[in-house]
């Protein structure tokens, strides 16, 4: 694949890449991109393993997600919303940041928890998909859904 | 409205947009042509290393056939030169032939170890 072809498969995934990295980022715009470029640069470093062709989107979320989870970000989670708001507060200030009380109680999440969420309820992938990005099995991605999901209800409940 | 609808919509509504596509696609590509750089770099240091270990071999491999011809055929007077080279450097106990013998060596171990630590380079630069 050449440079111009990566591009353009970029062009038109870059959007849900950015999208899923913000959530993943608890709203933080900056290292969500930070994020997104790296892992479209490792991308580009091992496209000549990128085989499954026509499937670049799920490649380059896996990508994504390792790197998530190498990330600083990935180990900082709130404890509560209240936390999220007192720590994310200087960063919130993007003109998009609308979703603040989602993205704080994503950030409530464990790491895993909150990507198996944002693939699922952002992105649309489903139980199986998420289990090959994660390379994870169905099951576990089953658990990580299910608390996942109780957790969000409870927080945006409160 | 199930929770998990309730979730569903607000994901749908947490959708973002990113008006900066076109800027975060432009530090990408500088980012991508700092690549494809370094990559060429690394290419043309590879296929440098493979010249060279290849004309050590050939190098080697030209000293040695030159050593088995000629060492056992060299004119005596050549030898005599040495000797009295050999006696000038006061190192009388060595032999012509044994001198001889030690720079040939000399020069296909150095030979050798060149293809070694050549080899040993393009090793660790593939194995980036």
């Amino acid at each position: 694949m050449t440079k111009n072809q990566f591009i353009e498969l970029v062009k038109s995934e870059q959007n849900s890449l950015r999208g899923f990295l913000l959530a993943l980022c608890c709203g933080n715009r900056d290292e969500a991109d930070e994020i997104a470029q790296e892992t479209l640069i490792k991308a580009y470093l091992s496209v000549s393993s990128y085989s499954d062709r026509g499937r670049f989107r799920s490649w380059v979320f896996k990508i994504a997600y390792n790197t998530f989870l190498n990330h600083r970000s990935a180990a900082r989670t709130y404890e509560s919303l209240e936390e999220g708001k007192l720590l994310a507060g200087p960063y919130s200030a993007d003109a998009s940041y609308v979703h603040e009380e989602l993205y704080l109680a994503l950030g409530t999440l464990p790491p895993k928890e909150r990507s198996a969420i944002t693939l699922h309820y952002l992105t649309g992938y489903s139980i199986k998909e998420i289990a090959a990005i994660s390379d994870s099995t169905e099951d576990a991605v089953k658990k990580q859904l299910s608390r996942g999901r109780d957790k969000l209800k409870n927080i945006l409940q409160k | 409205m199930t929770p998990d609808k309730d979730i569903h919509t607000l994901f749908d509504s947490a959708k973002s947009e990113f008006e900066d596509n076109e800027v975060f696609l432009q530090t990408l590509i500088r980012s991508l042509d700092k690549v494809e750089y370094i990559k060429q770099m690394q290419d043309r240091q590879i296929r440098r290393y493979r010249h060279t270990v290849i004309y050590a071999l050939v190098a080697g491999v030209c000293a040695g056939t030159f050593a088995m011809v000629t060492i056992g055929n060299i004119p005596s007077d050549f030898l005599q030169s040495l000797s009295e080279n050999a006696n000038l450097l006061q190192v009388p106990f060595l032999e012509p032939r044994t001198v001889l013998n030690m720079a040939v060596s000399l020069f296909i171990g150095a030979s050798v170890f060149w293809i070694a630590r050549n080899v040993q380079e393009i090793r660790q630069t593939l194995g980036r």
